[in-house]
């Protein structure tokens, strides 16, 4: 019985500290920007703010899956990752929008922010490397 | 099976095969990124022929593909463009479905010219967007497929934006006017309509959407009116006398309001629909000597039209997915359509999709909406069953 309830305590603790996984939104490392604030980083999630204050297009970086992905949908687009799919489906399809550079994991998303001007993403706060520069979200 | 079937067939069988093959990726061709998707929706009915042969026989009513395009430039500059072809009730075409030219100045403030979708309630511009619905279709009459043509794109000038409202959360707002294109003589919608000629005509309208401060609840308004088309047809005199000529002008308006609210895997909506149709005939006199049915004069007995429609769905895993909705039609001079539908979406992979609907119907004022294809029809209860499947990438 012990172990039973160790076994769901565990299970609990690691559900608990994949809920409370540290995001790290980043930009490409010669952005002038340092900060957004959470209405705007909605409005880009969303595609509705497509360019940077200080001026040049914002290249947005999703994940596909996983739960940083999961916990960013649901904390700053308020949709679930499956709602913000078929969300972006819908603009592609209608003429409104260029879908996100789609990655597998936050190797690729970094890869893709330090080489790309003007970029922006979110990765696991663990995997944030020196060749880009985490934003302040407001 | 005749030329055309074979045709079908033949084109249904190398889309699905090419599509299976190359499904899972988008494509990107030089910073231009490719989309697409192929569908075929087969239907069976228990009494009517229902845009195809279903009268108790399974037919394969529609099928379509879309390829978009779209490049963004550094500048912010946007250009996208999207191929739709389809056949629906016997009828084929290949559509440019949209087609423009997109600078946003800013968040609030954007600007198209083109070939723009236009929106009409929170659905009309992603009627053929599997992907992003478990139904197979949208309600049948309050999103018609045959009227598709209608009003799907106009080719013009829109302006769009979202505004931010504070704690009252946000606005997206949509304006546009432009010309509609020439429909073709063969369209099911003019055969059903009895229409022989409809010029090129104008729209202007808009939309506004509500993002409401509670996480999920979105509630929009649209507009549209149609106007200035020139229209000519040979109604059907009662039997035995011939047909009458009819020239004149046709207008239509829609008014839709949508409320849509979404909470874990539960999406309810509701939407309402006034529309209205003004026929300015220059031979009136026979339809009042009563010569002419009504029905024979494009919407001469649907002057005015109520439609209401609550749908539900539940994805319940990322794969399955349940829907019902009821809706409810008012052609206010002559009949009421009820149409309760039951349905369900499985994802076979991510860029493959089944989906399986029944509807179980009472009225019949839409079904010779693609044409007279149940003459005497008289019996107002009918089920209509239909599946659908969709290769998307």
């Amino acid at each position: 019985m012990l172990r039973i309830i160790l076994f769901i305590a565990a299970l609990a603790g690691l559900s608990a500290a994949v809920q409370a996984a540290d995001v790290a939104y980043i930009v490409n490392a010669q952005s002038t920007e340092t900060a957004l604030s959470a209405d705007d980083l909605k409005s880009v999630l969303l595609g509705n703010k497509i360019k940077w204050d200080g001026g040049g297009v914002i290249k947005l970086a999703v994940l596909t899956s996983g739960p940083v992905h999961d916990q960013v949908m649901q904390e700053r687009a308020q949709r679930s990752a499956d709602q913000f799919d078929k969300y972006w489906k819908k603009l592609v399809f209608t003429g409104k929008g260029v879908l996100p550079m789609q990655a597998a994991d936050d190797a690729a998303v970094l890869d893709y922010v330090a080489k790309t001007p003007g970029a922006l993403g979110y990765v696991a706060a663990a995997s944030v490397t020196a060749q880009v520069k985490v934003l302040t979200i407001k | 099976m005749n030329k055309r079937k074979r045709f079908s067939a033949l084109v249904r069988s190398l889309g699905i095969a090419a599509c299976a093959t190359s499904a899972a990726h988008a494509y990107e061709l030089g910073g231009v990124a490719i989309h697409g998707s192929l569908s075929t929706t087969a239907a069976y009915s228990d009494k009517y022929n229902f845009l195809g042969s279903t009268d108790e026989s399974f037919d394969f009513i529609q099928t379509e593909a879309t390829v978009n395009a779209t490049k963004r430039f550094d500048n912010g500059l946007k250009i996208a463009g999207q191929v739709y072809a389809y056949e629906l009730a016997g009828y084929s075409a290949v559509t440019l479905d949209f087609g423009n030219v997109d600078y946003s100045f800013s968040q609030e403030f954007g600007l198209r010219l083109g070939r723009n979708k236009t929106p009409s309630g929170f659905y009309s511009e992603v009627q053929d967007l599997d992907q992003v619905r478990i139904f197979a279709s949208l309600p049948l009459n309050f999103y018609p497929r045959v009227y598709r043509p209608f009003a799907v794109a106009n080719d013009g000038i829109s302006l769009y934006g979202n505004v931010g409202a504070g704690k009252a959360g946000s606005f997206d707002y949509q304006t546009f006017y432009g010309y509609v294109s020439r429909i073709d003589n063969q369209q099911p919608t003019m055969i059903g309509t009895n229409i022989n000629e409809l010029t090129p005509n104008m729209i202007a309208g808009g939309s506004l959407i509500w993002n409401v401060p509670v996480d999920g609840l979105r509630v929009g308004y649209s507009y549209f009116d149609l106007f200035g088309a020139a229209i000519t047809t040979n109604a059907q005199t009662i039997p035995g006398l011939g047909t009458t000529s009819f020239s004149g002008g046709l207008g239509y308006t829609a008014q839709v309001a949508s409320i849509e609210y979404t909470r874990g895997k539960w999406v309810a909506a509701t939407e309402y629909k006034y529309t209205k149709t003004t026929t300015d005939l220059a031979n009136d006199s026979a339809l009042a000597s009563g010569f002419v049915p009504a029905r024979s004069i494009p919407n001469a007995d649907a002057a005015e039209k109520d439609e209401i429609y609550f749908q539900l769905t539940y994805q319940a895993t990322d794969k399955l997915g349940f829907g019902t909705y009821y809706a409810y039609s008012d052609y206010q001079k002559s009949t009421i359509d009820k149409d309760i539908a039951l349905a369900t979406s499985y994802a076979i992979t991510p860029w493959w999709l089944i989906k399986g609907e029944v509807h179980f119907m009472d009225g019949i004022h839409e079904i010779g909406s693609a044409g007279d294809k149940n003459p005497g029809a008289k019996e107002e209860k009918w089920n209509y069953y239909v599946v659908k499947t969709t290769l998307s990438f």
